[in-house]
């Protein structure tokens, strides 16, 4: 019988102090698994079995209808075109937005007066509501009587009428959505650009480097990792745009702003169609899962 | 235990008390049929049964946009109700939300058994409703009363399945007719309101204003062209109706909205923008805050908007007329919410018995004035209120129609409307779009 020595006690007493330990975190989590579990893994689940089935809120039974929800987004036009729209508005959000946020961010890294105040007055629109927002600039964008037109035509510009003409409405929105979410990404980078140590820029002034250079070799790669993140950020956010679009075009005109959560809401709670829009979100999962992948690949650092 | 495991347990214990904390549809109970009082008169507040045991009734409304004024009325009238009756109690749940949310709300609580005993709802959504099996058929003599009191075909129809039961009383609505501004008139040399398409062209040319650079500053007769599609379908229709358009056969098996009619009707409306310029894309937007502001000086709305010029323009001198007719008169779509009773409800007797008291001639004489309603019912129209309302008669001699009864009736007003707004906006020929439409509405119609 193997008598046990002191070491093979401590193993013992420091693994039964760690079960105890990882029992004591477990059951702290098990709250949060828990809510999680209800509320957001199981409703995942049960929309993704409804998307097998023609389930409409109006009857009782349902029935399993393998895959045709999913052959039926291929061929329904008014779904593609929502597909389009999302990806035009979020490609145009993501890229201008982007680029957008990260010349602020350059501009208020320096050592301007008032840059506080700057940095305050561009966050405004990331903390003010949605809705109030849009309703604000149905107003600036009110053919005859919005600023924005007001302002054209002061420059000679005829009247546009940008939320009634589908070949503005869209741009519209896009217009607007950068002005929301502009603050918070331009935030972002300038935390991102505090964090490069200063000795990086020595160096390349030392190497003779202008501005634009030691932006390309020093600031962008530094910031590559927070690039990414305002990118996956601001595409999975683009890609669920949908309060703007409710409350100032309803999707119109023609359809031109009609966008994938738009059409998830009309066929789930205009139509009570839930199969075929749980199949419509499962379609947006799976785009935004590819695009998270491929932007994650994308920007792998080699530094 | 592994760390692993026991993580996993964590996770399948928390998963399989998600699965028993998810909702199962209960089962709806069958009420027996409702049997009400025999002598109630119907132009009198009815004598009501006195329930022996005591009853309490759940009533959800949805408040649309009168919230704080439909508030007060109804907890009043629920209260008086309650005093006159002792042994009910009525349990009012004012919804505030968007219509399509408080049907979704509704259904979910229907389904799950914790539905209201008494709702309201409108047009395709009592169909569906009632061909679901959610409501109980109104008892002979509140369909009697219905029938004696209903002011027009449209308020009828409104309350009637596809089985020619009655599914409830007719509650709120109204529809369309032509609103004109009296001092744009007066500034123009319009003495006369238009009554024809050739009149109302001739008015709206004389109406529209425009500014140095082109633009209109205001629309002579303001066309729908953006929103929700089935707005604009339904502002379409007045056009279409007057062009002598019908959406289906006789037999209802076949669209015809793209008949030489639907596309004359289309054509004059795409052209009042494109030819005869009397609105476009860049003038007003909105119609009801154009007419407030002096942007557009006619178009068609329903009456509700009466009350809303007098609280917000009160300087607005306006009038109202019926649609201009053309091959024939024309009608607007109207829009008419019902109350119904659930078939889960266990006092269905009570239950109407409460809804013909709320729709007796006195009570909604009373409700529809307070809310400056349109009335539904002919005995509340010949109130003086009503009777010598210049602004509301036109409204009560309008005719109206409502959208074939369909359970996808949402749908294709939804379709006709996307294809007339692209005709609008010139992405198709009049003909093209509604042959497009025909064809969306059809489909529509063969799947139940």
């Amino acid at each position: 019988m193997a008598v046990p020595t002191h070491a093979t006690s401590k193993v013992r007493r420091t693994g039964a102090l760690y079960q105890r330990q990882a029992r004591s975190a477990f059951l702290l989590l098990a709250p949060t698994i828990l809510f999680f579990a209800v509320l957001v893994y199981y409703p995942m689940i049960q929309s993704f079995v409804m998307s097998f089935t023609n389930w409409d809120l109006f009857k009782d039974t349902y029935r399993f209808i393998g895959i045709d929800n999913y052959k039926r987004l291929l061929t329904d036009r008014t779904f593609r075109t929502s597909v389009r729209n999302t990806f035009v508005y979020s490609v145009s959000t993501v890229g201008v937005g982007t680029s957008l946020a990260l010349f602020l961010a350059n501009l208020l890294n320096r050592d301007i007066k008032g840059s506080h105040v700057y940095r305050f007055i561009y966050y405004i629109p990331v903390i003010s509501p949605l809705v109030a927002s849009a309703v604000i600039w149905e107003w600036l964008y009110n053919p005859s009587q919005g600023l924005i037109n007001y302002l054209l035509s002061l420059v000679g510009v005829h009247r546009i009428g940008w939320l009634v003409d589908p070949h503005y409405s869209l741009a519209a929105v896009i217009i607007m959505s950068i002005w929301g979410s502009l603050g918070f990404n331009m935030l972002i980078f300038l935390a991102g650009l505090k964090g490069i140590p200063e000795v990086f820029y020595d160096a390349a002034k030392v190497d003779g480097a202008n501005g634009w250079q030691r932006f390309v070799h020093v600031t962008w790669p530094l910031l590559r990792p927070v690039t990414i993140f305002v990118i996956v950020t601001s595409t999975i956010s683009a890609f669920k745009v949908f309060g703007q679009v409710y409350v100032m075009t309803n999707g119109g005109p023609v359809n031109s702003t009609r966008v994938i959560v738009f059409d998830i809401y009309e066929t789930a709670f205009r139509m009570q169609k839930l199969g075929y829009a749980s199949s419509m979100s499962y379609f947006l999962l799976g785009i935004l899962l590819l695009l998270t992948m491929l932007q994650m690949r994308a920007g792998r650092s080699d530094y | 235990m592994k760390r692993s495991s026991f993580l996993a347990l964590t996770v399948m214990l928390s998963l399989v008390l998600a699965a028993c904390a998810a909702p199962t549809p209960a089962p709806t109970p069958v009420a027996a049929p409702p049997t009400v009082g025999s002598s109630t008169h119907p132009t009198a507040v009815p004598p009501t049964p006195k329930p022996a045991q005591p009853v309490t009734i759940v009533v959800a409304i949805e408040m649309g946009s009168q919230t704080n004024e439909r508030q007060a009325l109804f907890e009043g009238l629920f209260k008086e109700y309650m005093g006159k009756n002792p042994n009910v109690t009525i349990k009012f749940e004012p919804v505030v939300s968007d219509y399509d949310q408080y049907i979704t709300k509704l259904l979910v609580d229907l389904k799950s058994g914790t539905g209201p005993d008494i709702f309201t709802t409108t047009g395709s959504t009592l169909l569906k409703f009632a061909e679901t099996g959610e409501l109980l058929t109104a008892p002979a003599e509140v369909e009697a009363y219905v029938k004696k009191e209903a002011l027009n075909e449209a308020v009828l129809s409104s309350v009637t399945g596809r089985d020619g039961k009655m599914y409830g009383i007719p509650w709120m609505g109204d529809w369309p007719a032509l609103f004109y501004n009296k001092d744009m008139y007066q500034k123009s040399g319009i003495t006369k309101v238009p009554t024809t398409w050739e009149e109302l062209l001739d008015a709206s040319k004389k109406l529209t204003r425009v500014d140095a650079q082109g633009n209109i500053t205001t629309a002579g007769f303001f066309v729908r062209k953006s929103g929700a599609q089935l707005g604009i379908f339904e502002k379409w229709y007045p056009f279409f109706s007057a062009a002598g358009g019908e959406i289906f056969d006789k037999g209802m098996t076949k669209c015809t909205v793209n008949s030489p009619e639907g596309v004359e009707a289309l054509q004059f409306y795409v052209d009042l923008i494109h030819v005869a310029k009397v609105d476009s894309f860049e003038a007003a937007q909105g119609d009801t805050k154009g007419f407030i502001s002096g942007n557009v000086a006619q178009y068609i709305r329903e009456s509700s908007n009466i009350t809303r010029f007098q609280n917000e323009a009160p300087s607005l001198k306006f009038g109202t007329a019926l649609i201009p007719s053309h091959k024939t008169t024309g009608k607007g779509i109207a829009n008419i919410d019902s109350i119904v009773v659930t078939k889960a409800c266990k006092n269905p007797q009570a239950a109407w018995d409460f809804l013909m008291w709320l729709s007796s001639p006195e009570i909604a004489t009373r409700r529809d004035k307070a809310l400056y309603r349109q009335p539904l019912f002919k005995t509340v129209s010949q109130d003086p209120f009503y009777k010598d309302n210049e602004l509301i008669q036109p409204f009560l001699q309008q005719q109206a129609h409502i959208f074939p009864l369909h359970p996808n009736a949402y749908d294709m007003e939804t379709a006709i409307g996307k294809y007339v707004e692209m005709a609008l906006h010139k992405q198709m020929s009049p003909k093209e779009a509604l042959d497009e439409a025909a064809k969306e509405v059809d489909a529509l119609l063969k799947k139940e």
